[in-house]
């Protein structure tokens, strides 16, 4: 697909952030906020569901035991 | 495709609280984007193209870097989180950054930027190939396609949390109930094949 779009000299690179700590353990939870709307809209998951997956994981960003990537990234 | 014909292409809420989000990933996202920019080479004195660019955090990081020589526009078909951009760039006195509201498809420019680049947009949209086609047109011969975009499926949470597998399965589901590809970036490249030829490079 890139070479058909005219791009002829490709790199690669990956690269997953993951949190102990910090905000960057949020990030979960609150794009799960922020779909939340689409994702009743689409049938996906109800109110309920929703919330109670929110809270689960306000909870799991909160224990300091718990590592929370951001998704990997290419 | 007219600007207020735009459709709504991105999955996770826009606006204000959209805006909070994306300022949160950009601060967590800091460290990769610098060592990003550096691999590609921005310098001063550089036009570049910032596709989808949300609330403009990496937008005005470039126009920092291309100083008053150079320029960078932002585009995104979110009004709202355009309005929050400029201010920022106001707020931040970077006055070499434009916000204009057009579709990522849209192809306005043509080689014009020595940079195009967009994150985290393409695999929400149903038609990725005419966005990358607009972004090469939009480079000038030899300049640099920047893509950023994710494998939602390899997010995880150690200790596995039942909760966190679901949010990971309803966005994905939800992205592609709108057309897009959680996956796309990956299935892109697992077609590249690394050969070098004179041109765009990405």
């Amino acid at each position: 697909m890139l070479r058909r779009a005219g791009i002829q000299d490709t790199e690669l690179n990956v690269v997953q952030p993951a949190h102990i700590h910090g905000e960057g353990k949020l990030m979960a939870p609150l794009t799960m906020s922020r779909i939340s709307d689409a994702l009743a809209a689409k049938g996906l998951a109800t109110e309920s569901e929703v919330q109670h997956t929110l809270t689960e994981l306000n909870h799991a960003a909160a224990d300091s035991e718990t590592v929370i990537s951001l998704p990997r990234i290419f | 495709m007219a600007q207020s014909d735009a459709p709504h292409r991105y999955a996770i809420r826009g606006g204000k609280e959209g805006k909070k989000r994306l300022d949160l990933l950009a601060r967590v996202m800091l460290p990769t984007t610098m060592q990003l920019i550096h691999r590609v080479g921005l310098t001063s004195g550089m036009k570049c193209l910032d596709v989808g660019c949300g609330g403009g955090h990496v937008a005005i990081l470039m126009a920092r870097i291309v100083g008053p020589e150079g320029r960078v526009i932002g585009t995104d078909t979110d009004a709202e989180i355009l309005a929050l951009a400029r201010e920022d760039a106001e707020a931040a006195q970077v006055t070499n950054v434009q916000f204009q509201q057009q579709d990522a498809c849209a192809a306005l420019w043509h080689e014009e930027f020595d940079v195009a680049y967009a994150r985290f947009l393409l695999s929400h949209l149903n038609e990725p190939e005419n966005c990358l086609a607009a972004m090469v047109k939009a480079c000038l011969r030899g300049g640099t396609i920047v893509i950023e975009d994710i494998d939602f499926a390899a997010s995880f949470c150690y200790p596995t949390c039942a909760p966190y597998e679901r949010y990971k399965e309803r966005y994905q589901e939800l992205v592609q109930r709108r057309g897009g590809d959680p996956k796309y970036w990956i299935k892109i490249a697992s077609h590249v094949t690394p050969r070098r030829y004179p041109g765009h490079r990405a």
